[in-house]
Formats: C-alpha cells, sequence, structure tokens
C-alpha cells in the first residue's frame, strides 16, 4: 500500500512540471505586458522599462522558465508583480478560506443529494423521484451568481437574518455554501440514484430481505455500501473542483478565496500568481483523487488488493 | 458536568470564531471599497486603489482640498527662490508612526526614493533630489531639473508622500508590514483580499478623527456593497452603481454624494492611420454622435458630459463651446467632403468591463452615416497594449489628471514626442500643439498657462481629436448617521474628518 | 471490404439503434428533455422569423422596459428587444456547443482511440499528456487561452473544446480496451485491414453509445462554460448576443430590472436542462446491460 502510495506521488511530479511549463508557455506568448498593465494607463515608456527591468521581464523565454524552475524547487514561488507579497504566502492565506467553503459545500450537498438520490431509487419514477430530478437539475443550471444576489436580497436585506457578505463566522458562511453546494447537488444525486437502482436490484438484496431484515439496515447497510463507489467517486472529483474556488461566489460574498483572486491575477497577467496557483490545484487534484482512491480500498477489498497486485497501476473502473 | 463544559467550550468557540468584525459600533467606522491597494509604500504603486489607503496612513509637503485647491499639510508655506528652486518652511511639531520626529532630511530622503521607483520616476521626475539642499531641520530647498509650471501640483499627489527613511530600510521586502507615515491612521494588519484594519495614531499632529478603528472592507460586486450599507453592515460604501445611486435616493436611511472626478472618458482615434488622418472625417463622426444621448445612458441620467479633453476641476481646464457638435446632416456633408460618401469599415477597440454599452450605441450611431463600426472588446490588458502600440482604428479611452494640472492632462495625451507609449494614442501630431505645450510647461506665471492651454484645447477641438464623452463620476454611498463626510476629485476621501451622530 | 459478417453485422447494429430508440420513448423526462432542446433549437434556426426586432436595434428612449405586449421579454439597458436578443443568443450558444464538442470529440476521440488500441508507452505517454491538461480547472484553462489567443467566438469555441479533450479521451480510451479484444477485430486483421482501418471503421461505430451520451452533456457543459467566459468578458463580441454576456451586462440592475437577468438565466437552465435529460435518457437506452 504505502509503495503504491509512494508511486501514485512521484507519477504527479512530470505532470506538475508538464502543467508549469504548459501555462508558463501560453503566458510568455500572449500579447499584454505585465509591467504595463500594473503600471496603467497613464504610464510612461520609462517607467515600464524601469518596472520591466525590476520584474526581470526582458530576460528571454528560457531563462525565465529556468529561474522560475529553479525557486521552485527551493520552494519559492516567487513574489506576486501586481503587490510584491510572496505568492505561496498569498495563496496559503486564502487556501483555508477555499477549503472551508469547499468543505461545507459538498458536505451540504452530499448530505441532501444523497439522502434524495436513495429515496428516488427506493422510490422510482414517483411524483418525489421526478421533482427531485428536476430540481437537482435547476441546481446546476441556475446561474450561480444570481442565485446568490437573490439570496442575499431576500435573507439579508428584506428578512435582516444574515448578513450580506464576508466569511468572518457560521451565520456568515450559510448563504455562500447554500449557493455553492446547490451546484454539486444535482451530479451526486443521479449517481447515488443510478448506482442505487443497480445495487437494489442485486440477488444479496433480495436475499437480506428474505431473511428479514429491517428495510432501513437493507438500504444503508447492505445496498448504500455497494453502491456507494461512483458516489465517493464523484464526490472526489467535485471537492476537487471546489478547491479550485468559487469565481463568482467569492465576487457575490466577497470571500477572500483562492478563486476570485486567481482570475483576477489572469487578466492582470499576474503570471508569478498564475502559475503559483494553477500549480497548487494540480497538486490538490492529484492528492484529492489519490485520496479517493486509498478511499475505495476501504470499501472495496477487491480494489485494494488490485493495488498491492497491480504495483499501482489500479485500473479505476467507476472513474466517470 | 462534563457535559456542561463541552456545551459551554462550544458555545465559545462558536461566539468567538463569529466575533471578527463585531467591535463596538461608535469606536468603529468601517467602509466598503472595491479596490484593494497594491502596496502600502506610498511611491510601490500609484493605482487609485492604492493611494485611497496611502493617503489615510501619509501626507504630503502639500495637498489638494476637495475642490481642488493647493492647501499647505507638511509644509506650512513656499517660496519660489528662482527658476527651478522652491524653499519649503515645514511643520515642527509632526511625529512618525514610529515616534521619530519630522525633520527636513525626511523630505530629501524621500526623493531620493521617487527617482529610483518605477511607479514614480515620471510624474516626479522633475526635482533633482541630489541637488535638493536641506537648509535646517524645517527648511528645505528643492530643486528641480528644469522650470516645471505644475511642480506644486505633483507634490500634491500621493505618490509624492514623504515617508521615513528607517523604517523603510528596517522594512525592506516586509515594509508593507509596518508602513510608517505621518498622517491620522496607522496600519493595524492588513488581512490580504478581505480587509484593513487602521488605527487612530495618537501622536497626530492635526486633529484627531473621531473614532478609534477604521476598517476598509474589500467588497469586490457593486451590488453587495450598496446592500450592506443599507442593512448596516458598512457605514460607507465607495463607489456603488448609477442604478444603486437612484435607488437609494429614495431611502431615508442612506445618504448618497456623487462627485465628478479627474478623469474623462473619450472616443478617439489612430490619428496616422487613415482615414482617421483626414480631419474632415473625424470632424464628420463627432457631429454623427449624440453624445449627450450616450453620456445619459451610460449613466443613468446621473453624469455629466465633458466639454473638454479633461475635466473641469484641472487646473487649465477651458469649457469649450463644442464646433462640432451632434448634426447628423452636417456629419454626412463632411465625410462627403472627405471622400466617403459612401462610409467605410472599420474597428473600435474597448476596454470590455467598462464601454461596452457606449460602444454599442455609438456603432448604432455611425451606421446612420455608412461607417460600419466591428467593436473588439478587450480585457483591459489587451485593449491597454493595443492603443500602446497603435494597433486601433477607433478606440474608447478614458485618463485621469491624477495632478489636476493640465500639463499632465495634455502634454502626455497629444504631444508628438509622447506617441503610443508616452501617453498619446491618439498618435496626433500638431507642431502648433506641441509648441504651446512646451512654453506652458516651463511657464511659472499660472495665468499665462491657463492662457495657452485654452488655445490647445481650442485647436484640439476644432481638430475633433476626440468625442469627449462623461465626466468621471464616483457615488459614494454612507448611513445617515455618518456625518462630514466629503468626496475628493481624486478618489480619495478624507475619512479622518467624518464623525457619528 | 465488407465481409458478410460485417453486413449481418450493419444490420444488427440498425435494429439494435431502434431498440434504443424505442426505450428512450419510454421515458418521459428524457422526451421533455428531446422536445425542450428541439424547440430551443428551432427558436435559434428560425430566429431571422420568429424574432419580432433584429437584434441590434437601439432605442434609447424604451430603455429598461418591464415585459409587456410591445417587448414579450421587455427592453435591456440600450433598448434592445430581449426576446430576440434571446433568440439569437441560442444560435451563438448552440453553434459553441456544437462545435467546441466536435473539437473535443475529433481531437480526444482520436487521441482515446490510439491510446485504447495501442497500448503500452503509446497509451501511458498519451494518457499522462492528457493528465497534464486534467490537472488544470478546466475555467483557468479556458481563460488562460482566451487572454492568450484574444476574444472571439472561434477562440472561445478552442479553448473550450481544449479543455474537453481529456474527458472523451478517456471515455474513447475506456470503450475501447473493452471492445477491441472481440472476434471481429481478429477477423479484420486477419484479412488485412491496416490499424488505422480498423480503429475508424470497426471499434469506432461499436462504441457510439457512451460517445453519444458524453456528447449532449458536453454541449450542456460547454454551453455553461461560454457563458462564464462571456461573463467575465472573455468571449463574444457586442453586439452580438450571448445568454452569459446578457447575464452579466444585467449584473448590476438585479434589484429593480430583473427581467434583464431572468430571461437569459431561463434561456441557459432550459438548454442545460433538455440536454441532461436526453443525455440520461439516452444512457439509460443505450445501456447494454439493460437490453433485456
Amino acid at each position: 500500500m504505502f509503495r503504491y502510495v509512494l508511486r501514485r506521488i512521484l507519477m504527479m511530479i512530470p505532470v506538475l512540471l508538464g502543467v508549469v511549463f504548459v501555462i508558463f508557455s501560453i503566458l510568455y506568448f500572449s500579447p499584454g505586458d505585465p509591467a504595463r498593465t500594473i503600471l496603467g494607463v497613464t504610464a510612461t515608456e520609462q517607467e515600464v522599462e524601469m518596472l520591466s527591468e525590476e520584474l526581470g521581464l526582458n530576460d528571454p523565454y528560457g531563462v525565465q522558465l529556468f529561474r522560475y524552475l529553479q525557486n521552485l524547487l527551493r520552494g519559492d514561488m516567487g513574489r506576486s508583480y501586481k503587490n510584491n507579497k510572496s505568492v505561496s504566502a498569498e495563496i496559503m492565506q486564502r487556501f483555508p478560506t477555499t477549503l472551508l467553503l469547499a468543505t461545507l459545500s459538498i458536505l451540504f450537498a452530499a448530505i441532501v443529494a444523497i439522502i434524495a438520490g436513495i429515496i428516488s431509487a427506493i422510490r422510482q419514477y414517483s411524483i418525489f423521484d421526478n421533482v427531485v430530478t428536476g430540481f437537482s437539475l435547476l441546481g446546476i443550471s441556475i446561474p450561480n451568481f444570481w442565485l446568490g444576489l437573490m439570496l442575499i436580497i431576500l435573507v439579508s436585506l428584506q428578512w435582516r437574518l444574515l448578513p450580506a457578505s464576508g466569511f468572518y463566522g457560521p451565520k456568515y458562511w450559510i448563504l455562500p455554501l447554500i449557493t455553492n453546494g446547490v451546484g454539486y447537488m444535482a451530479g451526486i444525486m443521479r449517481i447515488t440514484r443510478s448506482s442505487m437502482l443497480e445495487v437494489i436490484r442485486q440477488d444479496y438484496i433480495r436475499t437480506a430481505r428474505a431473511k428479514g431484515q429491517r428495510e432501513i439496515i437493507v438500504i444503508l447497510k447492505h445496498a448504500l455500501r455497494n453502491a456507494i463507489i461512483p458516489i465517493i467517486t464523484l464526490i472526489g472529483l467535485q471537492f476537487g473542483r471546489a478547491l479550485g474556488g468559487a469565481v463568482l461566489i467569492e465576487t457575490v460574498f466577497a470571500i477572500p478565496g483562492l478563486g476570485k483572486y486567481l482570475v483576477d491575477s489572469i487578466s492582470a497577467k499576474d503570471i508569478p500568481v498564475i502559475q503559483g496557483g494553477v500549480l497548487f490545484l494540480a497538486f490538490l487534484f492529484g492528492v484529492v483523487n489519490l485520496g479517493v482512491d486509498i478511499l475505495y480500498g476501504f470499501f472495496d477489498p477487491r480494489i485494494s488488493s488490485q493495488y498491492k497486485r497491480n504495483k499501482g497501476k489500479a485500473v479505476r473502473a467507476h472513474a466517470k | 458536568m462534563k457535559r456542561k463544559l463541552v456545551c459551554l467550550f462550544v458555545v465559545l468557540a462558536v461566539v468567538l470564531s463569529s466575533s471578527a468584525l463585531v467591535l463596538a459600533k461608535h469606536d468603529t467606522l468601517i467602509v466598503a471599497v472595491d479596490r484593494e491597494p497594491s502596496s502600502m509604500n506610498p511611491h510601490g504603486s500609484n493605482d487609485a486603489g492604492t493611494s485611497f489607503v496611502t493617503n489615510l496612513i501619509y501626507e504630503g509637503l502639500v495637498t489638494f482640498d476637495s475642490d481642488m485647491n493647493l492647501v499647505p499639510e507638511l509644509a506650512t508655506s513656499w517660496e519660489q527662490i528662482d527658476d527651478t528652486t522652491i524653499r519649503f518652511f515645514l511643520r515642527d511639531n509632526v511625529y512618525f508612526h514610529n515616534g521619530e520626529h519630522f525633520t527636513a532630511k525626511d523630505v530629501k530622503y524621500t526623493f531620493e526614493q521617487t527617482a529610483k521607483s518605477a511607479f514614480t520616476a515620471s510624474t516626479l521626475g522633475m526635482i533633482d533630489a541630489e541637488a535638493t539642499t536641506v537648509i535646517d531641520d524645517y527648511t528645505i530647498d528643492l530643486v528641480l531639473k528644469y522650470p516645471f509650471g505644475p511642480a506644486i501640483n505633483h507634490l500634491a499627489h500621493s505618490t509624492a508622500a514623504i515617508v521615513n527613511q528607517k523604517a523603510i530600510e528596517e522594512g525592506g521586502e516586509n515594509y508593507d508590514d509596518n508602513p510608517v507615515g505621518t498622517g491620522p491612521f496607522m496600519l493595524k494588519r492588513w488581512n490580504s483580499g478581505d480587509s484593513i484594519e487602521l488605527a487612530t495614531f495618537d501622536g497626530y499632529w492635526g486633529a484627531k478623527p473621531a473614532y478609534k478603528t477604521l476598517v476598509l472592507r474589500y467588497i469586490p460586486e457593486a451590488t453587495t456593497r450598496a446592500i450592506e450599507v443599507e442593512t448596516g453592515g458598512v457605514d460607507i460604501a465607495r463607489a456603488i452603481s448609477a442604478n444603486d445611486a437612484l435607488n437609494l435616493a429614495d431611502n431615508p436611511n442612506v445618504n448618497v454624494i456623487s462627485s465628478n472626478i479627474l478623469n474623462t472618458t473619450y472616443l478617439s482615434y489612430n490619428c496616422s492611420k487613415p482615414p482617421f488622418d483626414n480631419v474632415k472625417v473625424r470632424q464628420a463622426i463627432s457631429s454623427a454622435i449624440n453624445a449627450d444621448a450616450v453620456v445619459r445612458n451610460v449613466t443613468f441620467g446621473l453624469g455629466e458630459r465633458a466639454h473638454s479633453v479633461m475635466a473641469p476641476s484641472i487646473f487649465g481646464y477651458t469649457a469649450i463651446e463644442e464646433p462640432y457638435g451632434y448634426n447628423v446632416e452636417r456629419a454626412k456633408q463632411l465625410m462627403a467632403e472627405a471622400g466617403y460618401a459612401d462610409g467605410f469599415k472599420t474597428t473600435l477597440v474597448v476596454n470590455a468591463v467598462n464601454a461596452s454599452t457606449s460602444a454599442e450605441i455609438i456603432q448604432n450611431m455611425l451606421a446612420q452615416i455608412g461607417i460600419e463600426v466591428e467593436i473588439l472588446a478587450y480585457d483591459f490588458n489587451n485593449w491597454l497594449d493595443t492603443i500602446v502600440n497603435g494597433r486601433q482604428d477607433m478606440y474608447i479611452g478614458g485618463w485621469t489628471t491624477v495632478t489636476g494640472d493640465a500639463d499632465y492632462a495634455l502634454r502626455n495625451s497629444f504631444h508628438t514626442d509622447n506617441k503610443g507609449t508616452g501617453g498619446n494614442r491618439s498618435y496626433y501630431s500638431n507642431p502648433e500643439v506641441d509648441a504651446l505645450l512646451e512654453q506652458a510647461a516651463v511657464e511659472m506665471n499660472q495665468e499665462i498657462r491657463a492662457e495657452l492651454y485654452k488655445k490647445v484645447q481650442e485647436i484640439l477641438a476644432e481638430e475633433a481629436v476626440y468625442v469627449n464623452l462623461q465626466i468621471g463620476q464616483v457615488h459614494l454611498a454612507a448611513g445617515k448617521h455618518v456625518k462630514g463626510l466629503k468626496a475628493h476629485p481624486n478618489q480619495n476621501i478624507d475619512l479622518w474628518t467624518v464623525y457619528f451622530e | 471490404m465488407q465481409s458478410r459478417e460485417e453486413t449481418n453485422r450493419s444490420r444488427k447494429n440498425y435494429s439494435l439503434w431502434l431498440s434504443a430508440w424505442r426505450r428512450l420513448r419510454k421515458s418521459r423526462m428524457a422526451m421533455f428533455g428531446l422536445a425542450l432542446f428541439a424547440i430551443i433549437c428551432l427558436g435559434a434556426i428560425f430566429a431571422d422569423v420568429i424574432a419580432p426586432y433584429p437584434y441590434d436595434f437601439q432605442n434609447l428612449d424604451e430603455t429598461f422596459q418591464f415585459p409587456s405586449a410591445k417587448h414579450w421579454f421587455g427592453t435591456d439597458s440600450v433598448g434592445r428587444d430581449i426576446f430576440s436578443r434571446i433568440l439569437y443568443g441560442g444560435r451563438v450558444s448552440l453553434q459553441i456547443g456544437l462545435i467546441s464538442v466536435l473539437i473535443s470529440v475529433t481531437i480526444g476521440g482520436s487521441l482515446g482511440a490510439i491510446a485504447g488500441y495501442y497500448g503500452g508507452k503509446t497509451d501511458n505517454l498519451i494518457m499522462r499528456t492528457l493528465d497534464i491538461l486534467l490537472a488544470i480547472p478546466a475555467i483557468l484553462l479556458a481563460i488562460t487561452i482566451v487572454t492568450a489567443l484574444g476574444p472571439g467566438m472561434f477562440n472561445l469555441m478552442l479553448a473550450i473544446g481544449v479543455s474537453s479533450v481529456p474527458s472523451f479521451a478517456r471515455i474513447v480510451r475506456a470503450s475501447i480496451l473493452s471492445v477491441k479484444e472481440q472476434e471481429f477485430v481478429e477477423a479484420a486483421r486477419l484479412s488485412g485491414c491496416n490499424d488505422a482501418h480498423i480503429i475508424f471503421s470497426h471499434l469506432v461505430p461499436n462504441i457510439m453509445a457512451p460517445i453519444i451520451v458524453q456528447v449532449t452533456l458536453s454541449m450542456a457543459l460547454s454551453i455553461l462554460s461560454a457563458s462564464s467566459l462571456s461573463f467575465i468578458g472573455l468571449g463574444i463580441q457586442p453586439p452580438m448576443p450571448e445568454w452569459g454576456a446578457m447575464l452579466s451586462a444585467g449584473r448590476a440592475y438585479i434589484r429593480n430590472y430583473s427581467h434583464i437577468v431572468l430571461f437569459p438565466g431561463l434561456a441557459i437552465m432550459a438548454t442545460i436542462l433538455s440536454l441532461n435529460l436526453l443525455g440520461d435518457g439516452l444512457r439509460d437506452a443505450l445501456d447494454p446491460r439493460l437490453k433485456n
């Protein structure tokens, strides 16, 4: 098991290097001058030159890339062009906020969606089933900034129940996590439903029922346990995505997270921040995937033995 | 007993974690802002988000009041010794946040720093820091490299704020954690991306603010900012949308202050590219656009039309009676005279965020005289890159004259030497205008300068280099319990004058 | 090179499609999705005929009108008819959805097919390279590409298409893996067909089911991504209507002129909803395990 984890981590390294290379190249060859963008409309040529020199922007492609990689190996992601703060410090400052928002949103989405999915599966084609499917699909298609602003107008302004923006404590978390979570509910609900449907038809469920087990035990202990793998896969993927931050939610609710930070840095051509941020997210994504695979092992001994047998080339049969 | 302890623990945890912004109401002023600073060092950046904050922490030799008059700040008076020397007499009762006493040495050090910074090298480039001499602790002779009429205006800009040598040298790369100025506020904490907490400075030489803590909350969405003022979550909101300004006008609990800033928006061209090198074409376009309607639409009726290439509160401004105002017949006639009776196709580059609507209206209007416009809505980056390198045909741009003086507004934008990267994005070249601008720059008599600038603006209007659109405008919203609030044309707010009722 | 087995196979395929269609018809949700999508497509295709006004016809005196008999969905900030703009906006969205997915399927599908068929080192190389693309959050990748190439419809489609390449590659590869060991492949190889022919004429037609399902779901995702990108300001150039751009423009007026934001939002929702319902239905209908 340990060897498997180690191998997976080592395999991430070339991927991460590839990410650095791809992003760096795209940014390097795109139009626009970071120094000028920072200095603004009224900047003179002299000023732009001075700043370009300071930031090392005049060096050729290879030199800049090499310098970046060198620093990266020392743990230094460079400094933001815009406010000269350490990129790693800025990312680390915002990451806990994004982590909190992502965790809360996914928890909320998962709890609601799994329960709804199970009930839908048990009562397939009923009105409940159709309504829930409809609602969850609404959830992914509704523009989330619209939902956010509507909630603020209703709950903060009209009813004065919750604060309109910020992320300082539990009462600040509620509206953002609902707005964000709604987008993830649909996928989880649908996969819970289809996975449960598949499992319910199996023989061992009939056996459990025939043995006289209470229905709820049948559902939770036998059915859900076996249906959980694709559900976990999806939740893992969505958690990985959620960690990328939710730009619009962060904008509307004034939450200092990673999403808006990165998107703003792309428009500002703040290259160190973009590179650091994307690299960090790619790393997180790899870690989350690894975590999900390990979780499989806990739930399904067939798979964990594969890890040990195939020396790390486990085929994720339920992926996507 | 154990259960009770656990409960207590949980309650405490929840309460403490929500306590971040629960401070005594009238000891704290909370302001919602739309921009974060890039630096806590006034020479470390020149954007409006930074000067909003450095304006609270630092002071300069002189400053602008809310009517754009030059008033003394750290200097009590000054006199022109000769064409390139100005003698400043300094205040003797000023202390920095780190306890050091403010003297003339700090002024000299400051200008040695500004000469080295990319953000101030040109606005303060006329200062010869080496030749500047400290006469005594409270007198300094500022020496310029060449005679420069608007020199004092440049010194009032937030990038000319005085810094403390010890603090800068000790702070090094981490200076932003502990900036030191002479202003009424000190930085307590900068929660990047979230908020900035400031405390009033007990040793401040002037009138101290009426409260103890100032919190600037960064809230990027304009609608959310307005809502926070309405719910009382913040006391003041900067830059609410025109739409919200109209809505809040009817709200008895909120006051809205709308003010013009030192900025105008305009439609212009690359005047070195055909057909825009033909003055008749430009005049035709000016005549085809109902600029009043455009301004009325995009500012919700709250904005004002600009009557010159710069904003009214700038020294040297003259309101020009438009020689080529809205007149579609004349437009068609001029097009024919220019040889384009059938019109032509062209492109219009705009900054997608704030000029799309203006572009669409203008596109529509120009279609009436046969000009087919393709809109290129770029992000700020690309847009700037395009006009700096002269790739545009037509563009919508804006210019903020941070120094409040016509030299900055006109010479950078219209002098032949400044084409493209220098600031002259219309690539306009006129030797007569060049001569006038050069003369006014070194003229020390302000009345003569005003006359020269008047001539320049008249020529620019006749040559239809810009179609002037709106004067920049900012709307402030504040709860009705907030008094003493004044908006500045330079977009800063002197928050130390605010008090609660 | 049609052998008798191949002819039999095509006939069998045809009847398979027919039975799949019959299964699809049974699901009410899927049919609803299909109908809704058809309406949206028709609205977009016949926009010239249906729309009461041109999409760029401004009237500065009739701005911000609420829905009325004259303007069914009201007017926007420069007095344009929102209903007409929604119809034309459908064209833009559907075009983007279709073409970006086409890009993804072609590039991703080919890569996946090659990886699945050849296996071994080729497989490893291709999939690891795609991992790089996959590791970058899709929206950031799209934004970076558009920032680099400049805004505009084609660049938008390219950016979105590229970010979906890995998922198609994965699906095609997985399907190819499960199908390539079958007998007819061996037969084709023995009759002397070259690799490319085997892949594209024999294997691919037999894995259409998961591809089709993914196509509908991907279209939904593309339309959503296009809206998000236009929303941020990188995308469709004005005055071309695009639902996401209309949302973005209407954002500041959400409190007193919410109709400006409501209708584009509903349009996006309806499109995504219908595509998802259709995709789900197709997945159930084409699932070989449910054949009986």
